[in-house]
């Protein structure tokens, strides 16, 4: 059976990579605006 | 001439394009960014970017085809909206930068998207596998030789007194990030394209991602609507310039799209960092910013000039053989199976065909109406503009102008030319 579209989105492991990076590059920002 | 080769020509002149728009994007906005919050200076530019990314796309291809383009891949809409926010992300990072480290040591650290992008490139869309010895010299070596004479012209062109040690790892950081959030940016961009998306349709929707988060952005660090309202308000005279950079910057990034879609994004991400050399051009002979440096930086800007045009001309001769074109379009069909899409079509549009056009998608009135409200909207800006005395040099003004738009003409006839902008 074909999987629904963000199933297929979500389990392709290519996503997380820049997802992942999303999540840091904020996280680096929130920390460097905190200590300014 | 071989279709690949007309390709990777194509390929290589794209990627020239976007470095010499890309740096001219940094001339607009030299004079007025000073007493301007980094927030409100970014979001400026990315409403100025979604002003012309939703323009140029709709005056080429018309909404129909950009329509028709993200519904058949409509699996790629949430990577467009993806990489947009990580462009958002990185180009605020950047500005925190410089003012933590200053350019010339946050240049070469964000500068290292490029090996982070070969590094995806090869990793995740087999670039470079079955390329011989003499093709990866010429890619990692040209790239290299292109983040090493940025890094000489940043170097020599900066000022090092004034930093706050204490604000020394946050800029190191914040210039790290952006230079991982922009090498991985290109991941989505190459997913794009071996998927046979057309480069228009994919930034139609970037740049939804990069106004949002943007926005968010925005919002989030200046306490809400009401002060970020004032903000812009306090800037309005600035805008005009803001949005200019960010409509050259527009130009730039498209001809970098369709460079990373016809040599990749190990090739084409560093033939775009050529930006640098054409910011400096600007900055050198129009707005006279270097006319106080000493013979020794004159000299550092030189040799940095030098090795960036080397490392652009070794990767522009650095070809992909058969056999890594054999692994590109492994690549290509791997995503076909993933997403169901049809093979034929999409290697036809990654050899520069354009199967969209053959379902004759219709032109409506309201494009056009589309096109005026954006230039309606730079004529506006113009008139709250603030007509600054600048010390500029003309000549150099006129010819870097018409370097510009003759790279801009040559580049864009070809690509109509070949690929109908496909």
């Amino acid at each position: 059976m074909k999987r629904s579209l963000p199933r297929l989105v979500l389990s392709d492991p290519h996503f997380w990579i820049p997802f992942a990076v999303l999540l840091f590059g904020i996280a680096v920002l929130v920390t460097i605006t905190k200590g300014a | 001439m071989s279709t690949a080769k007309q390709l990777h020509v194509l390929g290589v002149l794209c990627g020239i394009a976007a470095g010499a728009w890309l740096g001219a994007a940094e001339a607009p906005t030299k004079l007025v960014t000073i007493g301007i919050s980094p927030f409100v200076i970014s979001l400026a530019m990315v409403i100025g970017v979604f002003v012309a990314r939703w323009t140029v796309p709709v005056a080429i291809k018309g909404t129909g085809y950009v329509y028709l383009d993200l519904r058949e891949k409509v699996h790629l809409v949430p990577w467009a909206i993806l990489a947009g926010a990580l462009w958002a992300v990185a180009n605020t990072l950047t500005v925190f930068a410089i003012r933590d480290v200053g350019l010339s040591i946050a240049f070469p650290l964000w500068n290292t998207n490029s090996i982070v992008g070969m590094f995806w490139g090869w990793l995740l869309f087999n670039e470079l596998r079955g390329a011989g010895r003499s093709q990866w010299i010429k890619v990692l070596g040209g790239g290299l030789a292109i983040a090493g004479g940025a890094c000489l012209l940043a170097y020599a062109t900066s000022q090092h007194s004034g930093l706050a040690a204490d604000r020394t790892t946050a800029g190191i950081m914040a210039a790290l990030g952006a230079g991982l959030l922009w090498g991985s940016m290109y991941i989505p961009y190459r997913k794009a394209y071996i998927s046979g998306m057309n480069p228009l349709s994919f930034v139609t929707v970037f740049t939804v991602g990069e106004l949002i988060t943007m926005s968010s952005l925005a919002l989030a660090f200046h306490g809400g609507l009401g002060p970020l309202r004032d903000e812009i308000a306090k800037a309005s005279p600035a805008l005009f310039w803001l949005f200019l950079g960010g409509f050259c910057w527009v130009l730039g990034d498209l001809f970098q799209q369709y460079a990373a879609k016809y040599v990749g994004i190990g090739r084409g991400i560093p033939l775009s960092n050529t930006n640098q050399l054409w910011g400096l051009a600007w900055g050198a002979l129009v707005f006279g910013e270097l006319a106080a440096l000493s013979p020794t930086a004159v000299f550092l800007i030189t040799a940095g000039s030098a090795v960036m045009i080397f490392g652009a001309v070794a990767i522009s001769f650095a070809q992909a053989p058969v056999a890594e074109q054999s692994s590109w379009r492994n690549a290509m069909l791997r995503e076909c199976e993933r997403y169901g899409l049809d093979v034929r079509q999409v290697e036809e549009a990654l050899l520069g065909g354009d199967p969209l056009a053959r379902q004759n998608p219709k032109r409506t009135w309201w494009e056009f109406l589309i096109v005026a409200l954006a230039i309606g909207i730079f004529v506006w800006l113009a008139s709250l503009a603030e007509r600054r005395l600048l010390d500029l040099d003309l000549a150099w003004l006129v010819v870097l102008i018409v370097a510009s738009l003759a790279i801009l003409l040559i580049a864009a006839t070809l690509l109509w030319r070949r690929t109908r902008f496909s």
